[in-house]
């Protein structure tokens, strides 16, 4: 089965390689925002299987745009996974507190992004 | 010995030339040893027998080769012989020791005499030398066998002498010496007849002829005369020593039998004058009896009836001890023995007269013998009655006034009276009533008693009464004030406790007042078990006394009355903390009072209406004094008495600081106030300086000068606030805070006033009560500046009170966070920006070359796919650095509280192995566990970083196939985790290091590894914020072992105190674990030597214990920094360890400037005056007063109290100075040196040899250990020495311990 995967992710690079990493090795289906408001936008009218957000943003940062995906009716019921550079426990706890379902680190290995995600998700293998 | 004359003969036969052939054939043949010698007096010839005596050639002899057998001890002085005989041309003889040619040294008899030609031209000498070896070894068995024989006599208890033929006495023992007086070197000039009683003397001589011709004559006595001239009786046996037929001498053996012939001729003397004289006897005043072996009288003469009362007629027959009614002054069996044994008895006793009056007489009793049977005894009596009386009565005054003199009151002054009067004139017991005038009573005062009627619970609660006015015996004498004599009590109605008197057996009883002139004050009464007729001479005794009694009635009552006042006034004097000295008018000092004694040295006995207390001044101070006081009043005022009291004269108030010396020539800063005194009738009488002791004053200025340097210069606000709130003090920084002018008044300023609103009813209702209740609050407050500007503040706040436990003062500490909430702010955005920064370009290289290395964009040719995947592994190692670095950052600033929670340390270990199973299963590693069972309270997660860490680490390094044993222990209040590998192991130099950052073993590691280099160092980290240690250890090759400590408890420091080195020590106090670990490694790089501790509580303790040289202090740790200041500043131990206050920005944000801590350390510790001295002395009680004395100067003294304690003690303390005593039980002060001297080598402290033992210089030597000093016990004061330690701990400059070790020159003193 084809995931539907949302990127939401400011640096267009590692929005790109994310995207590579998911398509073309797992063979989903990722749809990219740049930004948080992007985000928003896309998650409403995509209705994605996820959304993997990053959390250091300009503007509307992650915990931001959880915010908004939960006041959403609409969205709220999208697993939502949080990709941070953030290392201190401390930090990471606090993000998790925040109602996503899972934490991938950055930088991530792109290889295993895919299962990553899985894992969070307790999605079976394709 | 017939040759060597012949051979002697046949040389001095020889005329020109000695030594011809025939001569010389002669000489070979003779077997006693011959030699030649010429002018020159070198040896021209030596015969055979000399030769083979010494197994020499005559080559080697020839000249003075004869000297090289001779025994080295006797060498000299043959020589001596030799050549001064020579020169004199003199013979010779001597005896001395020559080597054989068997190498025994033999005694030879050498001889030598001049050689003469015919013409009488000296040619030389010729001698010869004979063995006498062997006669010599016989004469000395001799001797010993005569010296032992010589002994036996000497030590004889009996008198031996030897006289010869003449009468010369030979020889005499030292019995026999010390009898006749004379000593060893006179007994030879002594002649027979000398020693012989003139009355004696021709029987004497007539024996000794009968001796001397052989007769025996038995048992003799004769009589000596000693070197005094005293007779000496001896008895004993003669004989007479033939020589070859002739007599030779006479020996004899004497006992000493002068005491027993005395008796005897006394006693015979006394009999025949006895019987001669039985006619005047009778006509003797003394009285004199006979009785026989049964005590019953044969013989009672005329003087005897006057002196008793008795008739001759009524006398015999009867016992003179019940006739007698002796009262014995020894008992009965002591006289007979010594009437026996020594003839006769002389003493004094008590009788009794037919009539009942007592009489004394002194007795002589005489053995009566007939035929040596014991016959009786023969007793002469002189009454002595009035003589005794005269002196008793003379006594007993004397006694009486002594006892009333000595008396501190009434009651004990007549109780004293009553037992020295009864035992002086006879009494069995007495008592005494005192007249108590309000309420018309005899009141019972005291009672003396003999100890039988003591033991019969006399006095009794009967006996002890009261009576009034007329009422019995004492009453009546009250009433009357006449003396009266009852000789049977139990006959008088007027004695109403004849009862009692009766159960006691008292029968005579006499009552005397003690009278003034107008009234009776008291009365006395003595009692008898004997019925005694009226003593006229006995009653005028004793109401001579009662006048004497009265006075001291009058005196003492008049006393005790005013000395209800005066007791109180004493009191004050002396008990007062202030010296009062005052003077009468002219300056002579009248009252002197113990605390001036004790300050000034001088007794009151020395001063008072002897001095002027000029002499506790100092002339120089008086003489400004003066010029001051004579521009002050317009008068010329004298330098000299009129100083002190000039101003108090013009009724001026007069208090002021002077310099007092004391005897010892000590001077010490008083207050001194004077005063006028006035008579009764307003005059002025004298003067009265009162003086209070500076000295404490001054110290306690001094030392209060120093902590409030110590408080202006710290950049907390410190301040101190009455306990209504009202600030008493605040330093520079509090003023500068609250933008305060230095000199503004705080009067006006509470605790409150200094916050703004937002604060202040925080303060009042929260820290204020919560100080009063617990003693302290700590928090975040706020102060407003002057300027209205709020100055955000951590604050501890302490509540003081007085031992009573009176809220007495507030103190408080505060510290400006304002910094530290910006560049907390600061730095949470750096490091989120780096965090940030970093990353996204690393998340996308790491995102590309991974999808390229995992072929998501086609496959790679082999070398490129090798490229990527070690740019992935680098990029991977990159982001870990990045981790790494922020985490080690955030730690040891501080922003990474550990979250301790009490957690099971086995479950740690399991769960890091478990992380660790796979990597050590790759790299084919058995990890072994061996967990403990131990609670702790910790971070886990850091923790569990912290095994992973480690194990990580030791599964790199082990090579495959190789175990990693992770163990654990439980200690008291700790746990040791342990993680050993089997790897290559870590050299010596760099086992510290590796905890550094980036501090691998090899700088190959950290690529072939794959580690960052900052592992070790954030373990570290997390250990030392636990309060915990980290170490590790290994040998190169054998793997290594890595070591952490973490106590159980692990909110405080309970880091062991490091052994004490030649670094210099800091104490470190701060509630926060982190500060102190991080202050630990610094300092400890820096060279300290870093005893820490987060409670202030155990600071004082640890300061007093370890004496650091220094004491770091944060005064913001709670509860006690402040406090702790005080009280180290009040120990005598620690008050002068200089305090360093810490300022470190904010509490939980470490920013220690290290190099101003270090530089501001470093000078403290040069200042610091703490040495230590180890002082070795098995006399414990002296070892406690140098240890007192030398701790009253703040030196801390370390008592080992035997050589091998003080080897240990010296091991693990490092003192500055030793001071060694010599003579000890288990090692010697010698062995001590030599210990210290092999294992200590040159970098020895200075010592001192403190002993009794006279030491000779080759002692001294062996007792030179780097500077040296050597004192004698006896010839040193204990203050000098103490001033010789003192001098020389001063003169130790800190730093340059070596330089003071090395020291000048060594010197001794004595």
């Amino acid at each position: 089965m084809t995931r539907r995967i949302l990127l939401i992710e400011d640096e267009d690079d590692i929005r790109e390689i994310a995207q590579v990493s998911l398509e073309s090795l797992a063979g989903w289906k990722a749809v990219c925002a740049h930004s948080g408001r992007e985000g928003l936008e896309l998650a409403r009218r995509e209705r994605p299987d996820a959304i993997l957000l990053d959390v250091m943003m300009p503007d509307m940062d992650g915990p931001a745009t959880l915010e908004h995906l939960a006041a959403d009716p609409d969205t709220r019921d999208i697993p939502v996974i949080f990709m941070t550079a953030k290392v201190q426990a401390s930090e990471r706890r606090k993000l998790s507190d925040l109602g996503v379902r899972g934490l991938i680190a950055k930088p991530f290995d792109p290889i295993k992004l895919a299962e990553e995600i899985s894992g969070l998700l307790g999605w079976g293998p394709k | 010995m017939a040759d060597i004359v012949e051979n002697r003969k046949a040389a001095a036969g020889q005329p020109a030339h000695a030594h011809d052939r025939r001569f010389r054939e002669l000489a070979d043949e003779a077997p006693s040893m011959i030699w030649l010698a010429g002018p020159d007096q070198l040896c021209t010839y030596y015969n055979r027998a000399w030769l083979e005596f010494t197994g020499h050639s005559l080559a080697e002899e020839l000249g003075a080769g004869w000297e090289v057998s001779v025994h080295p001890d006797d060498l000299e002085h043959l020589r001596r012989t030799y050549s001064g005989n020579f020169d004199k041309r003199e013979p010779y003889q001597y005896e001395y020791r020559r080597l054989r040619h068997d190498g025994e040294y033999r005694w030879l008899l050498g001889s030598g005499r001049p050689l003469y030609s015919p013409d009488g031209t000296f040619e030389g000498f010729i001698g010869s030398c004979v063995d006498i070896t062997e006669q010599k070894a016989a004469q000395q068995r001799v001797e010993e066998a005569e010296e032992k024989f010589r002994d036996l006599l000497e030590n004889a208890n009996d008198l031996i002498q030897s006289v010869d033929t003449q009468g010369h006495i030979l020889y005499a023992n030292r019995a026999w010496r010390e009898a006749l007086g004379y000593s060893e070197d006179e007994v030879p000039r002594l002649n027979l007849m000398q020693i012989i009683h003139p009355e004696s003397q021709a029987h004497c001589l007539e024996l000794f002829q009968r001796v001397l011709r052989g007769e025996n004559v038995g048992k003799i006595e004769a009589r000596f005369v000693t070197r005094t001239g005293a007779a000496l009786v001896v008895e004993g046996s003669v004989n007479c020593r033939m020589v070859e037929g002739k007599p030779h001498s006479t020996r004899a053996i004497f006992r000493d039998v002068t005491r027993r012939r005395l008796n005897e001729d006394m006693f015979a003397r006394q009999t025949s004058a006895l019987r001669e004289q039985a006619e005047l006897l009778d006509l003797a005043q003394d009285a004199i009896i006979a009785v026989d072996v049964d005590d019953k009288v044969t013989f009672w003469n005329r003087g005897a009836e006057r002196m008793y009362g008795w008739s001759a007629a009524e006398a015999h027959g009867q016992k003179s001890a019940e006739i007698l009614q002796a009262h014995l002054p020894v008992p009965q069996r002591v006289i007979d023995d010594t009437v026996w044994s020594e003839g006769r008895w002389i003493g004094e006793m008590v009788q009794v007269k037919r009539n009942g009056a007592r009489i004394v007489v002194e007795s002589q009793i005489v053995r009566k013998c007939d035929r040596s049977r014991p016959a009786g005894s023969l007793i002469i009596n002189t009454d002595v009655t009035k003589r005794r009386a005269a002196e008793a009565r003379l006594k007993v005054q004397y006694q009486v006034g002594q006892a009333l003199l000595q008396a501190t009151n009434v009651e004990h002054g007549l109780r004293e009276c009553l037992r020295v009067i009864c035992q002086t004139l006879y009494w069995d017991t007495a008592d005494a009533w005192e007249v108590d005038a309000e309420a018309g009573q005899l009141r019972w005062i005291g009672a003396w008693c003999e100890p039988q009627l003591a033991a019969q619970g006399h006095p009794g609660a009967d006996w002890k009464r009261d009576f009034s006015r007329g009422e019995g015996l004492p009453g009546t004498i009250w009433k009357s004030g006449i003396p009266r004599w009852l000789p049977e009590v139990g006959k008088s109605a007027e004695f109403l406790r004849a009862e009692e008197a009766e159960r006691l057996g008292l029968h005579t009883a006499f009552s005397m007042p003690i009278s003034l002139p107008d009234r009776v004050v008291g009365v006395l009464c003595f009692y008898s078990s004997r019925i005694l007729p009226p003593d006229d001479a006995m009653v005028s005794t004793l109401t001579g006394l009662g006048n004497q009694i009265s006075q001291f009635v009058l005196r003492k009552r008049s006393e005790q009355a005013l000395n209800r006042i005066t007791a109180l006034q004493q009191a004050i004097l002396d008990g007062a903390n202030y010296s009062i000295i005052s003077t009468d008018s002219q300056g002579i000092i009248r009252t002197y009072n113990a605390t001036a004694e004790r300050w000034l040295g001088y007794s009151a006995e020395e001063m008072i209406g002897k001095r002027s207390p000029e002499i506790i001044h100092d002339l120089r101070e008086v003489e400004a004094r003066a010029r001051e006081l004579s521009k002050e009043l317009g008068e010329e005022i004298h330098p000299g008495f009129e100083v002190f009291v000039a101003r108090a004269r013009r009724g001026l108030p007069y208090e002021r600081e002077w310099t007092y010396i004391a005897k010892d020539g000590s001077r010490f800063p008083v207050l001194l106030s004077i005063g006028i005194l006035r008579d009764p009738q307003g005059e002025l009488s004298g003067f009265m300086g009162t003086a209070i002791d500076l000295r404490a004053r001054k110290e306690a200025d001094e030392r209060n000068r120093r902590l409030t340097q110590i408080l202006e210069a710290t950049t907390d606000l410190v301040s101190i606030a009455d306990a209504s709130g009202r600030l008493i003090y605040l330093n520079r920084a509090g003023r500068e805070m609250l933008g305060l002018t230095p000199d503004a008044d705080l009067g006006s300023l509470t605790l409150r006033d200094m916050r703004p609103v937002t604060v202040a009813d925080k303060v009042v209702n929260q820290a204020i009560p919560a100080a009063i209740q617990t003693g302290a609050w700590s928090g975040e407050s706020a102060l407003l500046s002057r300027d209205g500007r709020e100055v955000p503040v951590s604050e501890v706040l302490l509540a003081h009170r007085s031992p009573e436990g009176d809220l007495q003062y507030f103190s408080t500490v505060a510290r400006d966070i304002t910094d530290r909430h910006e560049l907390e702010r600061l730095k949470d955005e750096f490091i989120s920006t780096v965090s940030h920064e970093l990353r996204t370009p690393l998340t996308s290289i790491r995102g590309s070359l991974g999808l390229l290395a995992g072929g998501a964009v086609g496959q790679m040719p082999e070398k490129g796919q090798r490229m990527l995947e070690i740019a992935v592994a680098n990029t991977d190692r990159l982001v870990r650095l990045i981790n790494d670095i922020l985490d080690i950052e955030r730690m040891e600033s501080g922003r990474v509280a550990m979250v301790k929670k009490p957690v099971s340390a086995g479950e740690l270990m399991w769960q890091a192995a478990e992380v660790m199973h796979s990597m050590a299963e790759k790299a084919g590693v058995k990890l072994e566990v061996q967990p403990v069972d131990a609670m702790m309270q910790a971070d886990p997660d850091r923790i569990l970083q912290t095994f992973t860490n480690l194990i990580s680490n030791a599964i790199k390094f082990s090579p495959r196939g190789g175990v990693v044993r992770f163990m654990a222990t439980e200690g008291r209040d700790n746990v040791l985790f342990r993680l050993a590998d089997q790897g290559r192991g870590i050299p010596e130099d760099k086992l510290e290091s590796i905890f550094g950052r980036f501090q691998q073993v090899d700088t190959s590691d950290a690529r072939e590894k794959g580690g960052t280099g900052l592992g070790l160092a954030i373990c570290r980290s997390i250990v030392e914020q636990h309060g915990g240690r980290i170490w590790a250890e290994s040998k190169t090759g054998e793997g290594s072992t890595f070591s952490v400590w973490i106590p159980m408890a692990a909110s405080e420091e309970t880091a062991p105190v490091p052994p004490r080195d030649e670094r210099p020590g800091v104490l470190v106090v701060d509630d926060e674990v982190k500060v102190l670990a991080h202050l630990r490694r610094v300092l400890e790089a820096k060279g300290f030597r870093v005893i820490s501790t987060t409670e202030g509580g155990r600071a004082a303790e640890l300061a007093r214990l370890h004496t650091p040289d220094a004491i770091l202090l944060d005064l913001m740790t709670p509860s006690s920094g402040w406090q702790l200041m005080m009280d180290l500043k009040q120990d005598p131990v620690t008050r002068n360890v200089p305090v360093v206050l810490l300022n470190i920005g904010a509490g939980e944000h470490v920013q220690i400037n290290d190099d101003d801590l270090l530089a501001s350390l470093q000078e403290a510790v040069k200042r610091s005056p703490q040495r230590r001295v180890l002082l070795v002395e098995d006399d414990s009680d002296l070892a406690r007063v140098v240890a007192e004395m030398l701790l009253q100067k703040g030196i801390p003294v370390m008592h080992a109290r035997s050589g091998r304690e003080a080897l240990e003690l010296y091991g693990r303390s490092r003192p500055d100075l030793v001071i060694l005593d010599i003579v000890m039980p288990d090692m010697d002060g010698f062995q001590v040196v030599e210990h210290l001297r092999e294992n200590h080598g040159n970098v020895t402290p200075p010592l001192f040899i403190y002993t009794n033992l006279e030491l000779d210089s080759a002692q001294r030597e062996r007792l030179r250990m780097g500077h040296t000093e050597f004192f004698t016990k006896s010839r040193i004061s204990l203050e000098q020495f103490e001033s010789r330690v003192l001098g020389l701990l001063e003169h130790m400059i800190p730093g340059n311990k070596e330089e003071a070790v090395r020291g000048d020159s060594t010197h001794s003193a004595h």
